[in-house]
This record gives structure tokens, sequence and C-alpha cells, in this order.
């Protein structure tokens, strides 16, 4: 019996138009979890750097993880995988939809598609049963229409459904991949790579039973999480994941007018606490998670009439202070297009500060805008910016690759005021505020992330004593940032790959130990915490390897200049560097990076990554 | 002296305003100001001495430099800050 598992992938060659199962790989399922641990073995083995992100020989993979079907409080994270065609490195995207439970139910683990169908299809999986479908009528639509159309054709408003906009459609480099309930596979172009395949949607539904080893641990391990976490999340279910706005503003980490400033004094208008008295209209939850920090939200008149998901902390925080904006109504309604055009919000409003900042500098004008006045809090231009952007029109066309391609289109210099690593804008925690979220973003995987490594939480007195990580820290320091952050980092892997919201395993209060307790539970598993943390590593110099064989190297791992030269010049981060090199060093050496950045070999065969070493020489 | 409060989430709940000013005389602590918010609105004290509660003077965290020691000067703004998180 196989617990935690469906015990299956499902292949796809849309080339050939054909499908088939392969059994999981146990022993590496035990090794790398699953999820973006077990899919990054996949992506090692069948992609080299001979192939284009929007190739058909590139793979995009969906993958589960063992938490899911459990019925764990919040334990419904799945990824989508693949090379991507935004930084040329590894990429990954996570989300938390319905489909993922749908999926598993259905018998899969995971999907693998590779190959270019002829003309657009959509996968539908219906207990254990796969077909491609003719979607030449959905193309061009929008993501929540075809995935209503695609209900109405199957017949079963119950049907789960992961789709592309038109944006992806077009292979933007900022398009991601949206599910019925609103979740986004946001970052790395995770949505240009499946419209690259022309998939334009997958469909699942499935009446299995998953298997675990322990129902009755999981049960007491439930009850005692959510005991632990109510008191702790009570704010993300009062005001979201933006109630965190005003905290954030007022301590120097949310992001400001492309960060340059420490202080916003719009932050109370865009903040959790001004949505709930204006637009919310109802929370909203992901499956089997007791917190809501959803929002559902509608304007009802003016410009930015609206009606539907509503914006994260992140979103406000990149299309809102980041460019001097404080129109929560406008904020809404640029989230919106981006969901049913299906493009990452981080990404759009990072690119969007980048070029207000290039208009201020005059490198580029209303004449190069189509008429637009990018200056710094103008909404409206902001508004038509996003649409244009998503639909690659205008001065949209030159921004719709994200701002490191947007700036070679711009030249002028203009590079300097991208806020990118390896091509993915930094997100909304701010590096001038924490020390090793620089160090984080310098060294993510995926680029600039703010989850595969969230080493700001124990500054922010969300410690984690059971992984060495117990006392509260400086924030301001950069002392110890290379262990925090190399530690973190392995831990978000674990817990990503596992299937877990952070929300619930760090700052809910669920820690690591409970965590291998409900592993354990799963899958019938013997594992301790350290053996789990080395998992995580496992993964991550996995993920990591394979980067390195498309190009990486350690002259990738830095942070815009800005960060390390100029200082903003007001509020809590006023007169802050980000002290990089320092904490660089000290990350070398506690993740066994050579001087390149290469994974030692004495590393990769300490965690059984034997079959990597040949493939890096 | 005239310092300013900015009191979130729970805080606000008690203080029931988005800022507060209070007078205070000179060389007084954060641990002064705490003992008069509790004067002022009951169970400040103990909501704001739990330990995963953040109070930052102008941005810092009081941890950071003298805890409920630290001293306060003319316009200081102090943050009552319950936990945050941000996706």
């Amino acid at each position: 019996m196989v617990y935690g598992y469906a015990g299956k992938i499902l292949r796809v060659d849309l080339s050939a138009g054909k499908t088939k199962d392969e059994p999981l790989d146990m022993e590496w399922a035990r090794k790398l979890i699953g999820g973006a641990g077990y899919a990054a073995k996949i992506l090692f083995e069948e992609v080299g750097p001979g192939v284009d992100p929007l190739s058909p020989e590139n793979r995009l993979i969906f993958m589960t993880t063992p938490a899911i079907g459990s019925g764990f409080p919040c334990g419904n994270k799945m990824q989508v995988v693949a090379r991507s065609p935004l930084t040329g490195i590894w990429g990954d995207a996570t989300f938390s939809p319905r489909f993922a439970l749908e999926l598993k139910r259905a018998g899969y683990d995971g999907i693998v598609v590779q190959g270019k169908a002829d003309k657009p299809v959509y996968l539908w999986i219906n207990d254990g049963k796969a077909e491609l479908r003719d979607a030449s009528k959905l193309w061009g639509k929008e993501t929540f229409e075809t995935i209503e159309l695609i209900r109405k054709e199957i017949g079963d408003e119950s049907v789960r459904v992961a789709a592309i906009g038109p944006s992806g459609e077009m292979q933007l480099k900022l398009a991601c991949i949206i599910s019925d309930d609103g979740r986004a596979a946001g970052r790395t172009g995770m949505g240009a790579v499946m419209g690259s395949k022309n998939l334009k949607a997958i469909a699942a539904k499935g009446s299995g039973k998953i298997e675990v080893a322990n129902s009755e641990k999981i049960r007491a391990l439930s009850a005692e999480a959510i005991k632990i976490s109510m008191e702790k999340t009570q704010a993300l279910r009062n005001f979201g994941t933006a109630g965190g706005v005003l905290t954030f503003e007022e301590m120097g980490n949310l992001p400001m007018r492309n960060f340059t400033r420490g202080r916003f004094p719009g932050a109370p208008n865009i903040s959790g606490q001004r949505m709930a008295e204006t637009i919310l209209t109802n929370r909203e939850a992901c499956f089997t998670c007791p917190i809501a920090c959803g929002r559902y939200v509608e304007v009802k008149e003016g410009p930015y009439k609206m009606k539907g998901f509503g914006p994260e902390y992140e979103t406000i925080a990149m299309i809102g202070s980041d460019c001097w904006i404080d129109n929560l109504e406008a904020i809404a309604k640029a989230n919106d297009i981006c969901n049913r055009y299906g493009m990452d919000t981080i990404s759009v409003g990072g690119t969007i500060a980048f070029a207000m900042e290039c208009y201020e500098k005059g490198l580029i004008t209303k004449n190069d805008t189509g008429g637009l006045e990018l200056t710094w809090g103008n909404h409206e231009a902001m508004v038509k910016l996003v649409e244009q952007m998503c639909k690659r029109e205008g001065f949209g066309a030159v921004l719709c690759d994200g701002s490191r391609i947007a700036a070679q289109r711009i030249g002028k210099g203009s590079e300097k005021y991208a806020m990118q690593v390896k091509g993915l804008e930094i997100p909304a925690h701010n590096p001038y505020r924490f020390k090793t979220m620089g160090l984080n973003y310098a060294t993510g995987n995926r680029g600039a992330c703010h989850n595969r490594g969230s080493p700001s939480y124990p500054a922010r007195g969300i410690t984690s004593p059971e992984i060495g990580l117990g006392e509260k820290y400086d924030g301001f320091s950069p002392v110890g940032g290379g262990r925090i952050t190399k530690i973190h980092q392995d831990a978000c892997a674990l817990v990503d790959s596992f299937g877990m919201c952070k929300f619930m395993q760090f700052f809910g209060g669920l820690n690591l130990n409970m965590m291998t307790e409900l592993y354990n539970a799963i899958t019938g598993s013997n594992a301790t915490l350290q053996e789990l943390m080395k998992a995580g590593e496992r993964i991550w110099i996995l993920q990591r390897s394979f980067s390195v064989r498309m190009g990486l190297s350690r002259k990738d791992d830095r942070l815009p200049d800005r960060f390390l030269k100029e200082s903003p010049p007001d509020g809590a981060i006023a007169g802050q560097v980000v002290e990089l090199d320092q904490m660089l060093e000290e990350y070398y050496r506690e993740r066994k990076l050579d001087a390149n950045g290469r994974p030692s070999e004495e590393k990769l065969r300490e965690l059984g990554l034997d079959f990597v070493i040949k493939a890096l020489q | 002296m005239r310092v300013r409060i900015k009191p979130l989430g729970i805080f606000r709940d008690l203080a029931e305003s988005a800022v507060v000013e209070v007078e205070l005389k000179e060389g007084s602590t954060v641990g002064d100001l705490i003992e008069e918010l509790d004067r002022r609105y009951r169970g400040f004290k103990e909501a704001a001495t739990k330990p995963y509660v953040t109070i930052a003077v102008n941005g810092r965290e009081i941890e950071f430099t003298k805890g409920f020691e630290t001293e306060l000067s003319d316009g200081s703004v102090v943050a009552f800050l319950p936990p945050y998180a941000g996706g």
C-alpha cells in the first residue's frame, strides 16, 4: 500500500496527441518528498541546456504533494515547474487550487507535459482517464470564461480547472496559470510555457480515496494545529494578507517608489483594514484552510467597477506603494485584469514601477508611452498600462516580458532601475529592512522570491527553534545571514514539496516537529526532522544544479546595485544599504558552493545526488 | 514632551484610534509610556508585553535598543504591532 501518494504520473505528449501512465518512483518520492522536489529530478534529467523554454522540448510539470488529500488544515499546495522563459533557469510556481485535490483523487500525483499540440487543446482527466480535447473555440478567451465554458462542455459544474488566459496564449513571459477558485501559479512565466504548447487548460475530477497511514493521528494533529494557529492568524482572517501594509510601512518593509523610499503616506488607503471597510464582500479560503486570508471584492461604480477575487498584499504593494499609488479601487481593477488575462501581478507591478522611474529620469517620454503620463501615483495610467501589458499592446508591448527585457528594449542605461534578480522582479519584502531577504533574493533558485526562503521570519519574531532559528535576530544586521538564509531556504523547499501553506507552517505556529509527525502519519514513514531537512537541502541543491546546467554562476547571485550603494532617505530604513558580499561569503560556505556557484561534489554525494555530478562536468 | 503612538490591530481596538498623542515628562521610557497607556486603555500593558508583539520606536524594534528602558524624546513615534504576515 502506498500512503500519501496516488502512485502514478500522467505523461502527456502533445505533439503525438498521446497520454500514458507511469508509476511514481517511490524511492525518489521519499528522497524528494513531492511537488517541486520530485519535479526537479524529472526536469534535470529531461531538459538540457539546449532546450528553449518555449519550445516543445521543455517540460511543463504539474506536481501535487503528500499533504494534499490528507484533510490537514492548509495542506493543499502544489507546484507547476518548467525551465522558465522569464529567467532561463529553474522555474516554478506554487498555488493551492481545489484542482490539486481533484487531480490526486483522479489517480495522479502529477502530470508531465511535453511537445506541442498542432491546434489548441485542453486536457480532461476524469478518474484515471485522460483525454485531449479541442480548445480552438476557447483560444482567446479569458481565464474564468474559459473555465466556465469547459465546465459547460463537460456538463459538470464541479469539475476543477487550471487555465491560461490570452497573455499565456501570446507567451508573454509574465504569464501565469489561474484556477477556477482564483488561485494563481504566478511567477516565472509558467503560463507562457503552457501557451507555447497550445495547452489552454487542464480539467480534473476524481472520486478516489487517498490512503494515509494513520488517519487518527492526522485528526489529532489537525485539531492541535487549529488550536495553535487561530489566535495568531486572526488578523489574516480579518484583513487578509494586506493587513500587513500598515505594519510593513511603519517598519520600512513595504516597497515604496521602486524601493527608493522608506515612508508612504498613502499606506492607510491601500491597507487590508481599508479594504474591509470599503470593497470587501467575502473572505475566501483555500481547501481545508481555516485561516481564509483570501478576499472577494466589489467596486460598485466608477471607472474601476469590478467584481472578483481581491488583491493580496504582494499585489497591493507592487502595483500600489511601489508605484506610489494609493487608490485601492484602481489596484483591485488592475488585479482583476491580471487574473482574467493570466499575468503575474508581482512582476507586473515591479515592471510598471521600473517604467515610472524611467519616465521620471527622462529615459522615456509621452512619445514612447503613447501619451501615458507615467508619473508616480498615476493610477489611471497604471490601469491602462496593465491592460496594455496583458494584451501586448501600445507601450505594454515593451513591458509585458518583465523589467529585465524591457530595459534591453529601452536601453539608455535603464537596466539599473530594473529591480529584478535573474530576471524575476523583487517582491514586496524590502531588502533594506531585512538584510537576509536581500541575500535570499540574490540566491533564490527561481530568482528574487520571498517564498522559496523567508529568512526574515525569525527577525519578525516568527522563530523556528527546532531547526536552529530560535532567536529573534536584528533584521538590519548581516551577521549570520548566510547561515539563517541557507536553513530557511532548505526548510521552505521541504514545506513547499510537502504541500503546507507557510501561513500555517511558520506564521500559524505549526512547527517543523509537528510537520514531521504529520509527514509520518500521512506516508507511514519513520523520518526524523533532520532527515526531512536533509531532503529540503537535496531539493534545493538539485534545483540549483539544474540552473547551473543552464549557465547560472556566482555572478548571477546579485542584487540590483541600488541596494548595495544607495540609501533611502526616510523612515526606518533611512541610511541603510545591504551588505550582500559579506553575507554571500558566509552563505557559499554554508551551502558548500564552489567559487563559480556550483554545488561541490562532496555535497552532491552526501545528498545522494551522484547522477548530477557527471551532468555538471 | 509629546510622543506619537501608532497602535495597530488589537492595540487600535484598545485605543479606539489610529493615532494617539501622549504628553510625557522628559526622560520617559517605553516602559513609562506603556504604564500611561494602560491607565488610559484597560488591558494595554498585558497586550503590549506578550512575547510576539513588536514595539518599535521610529521604526526600530526596542529589543535591539534598550527594551522597555529605551528612552523617548519629543516627537518620537512608537508603534505597537501585533504579529504580521504578508504573502
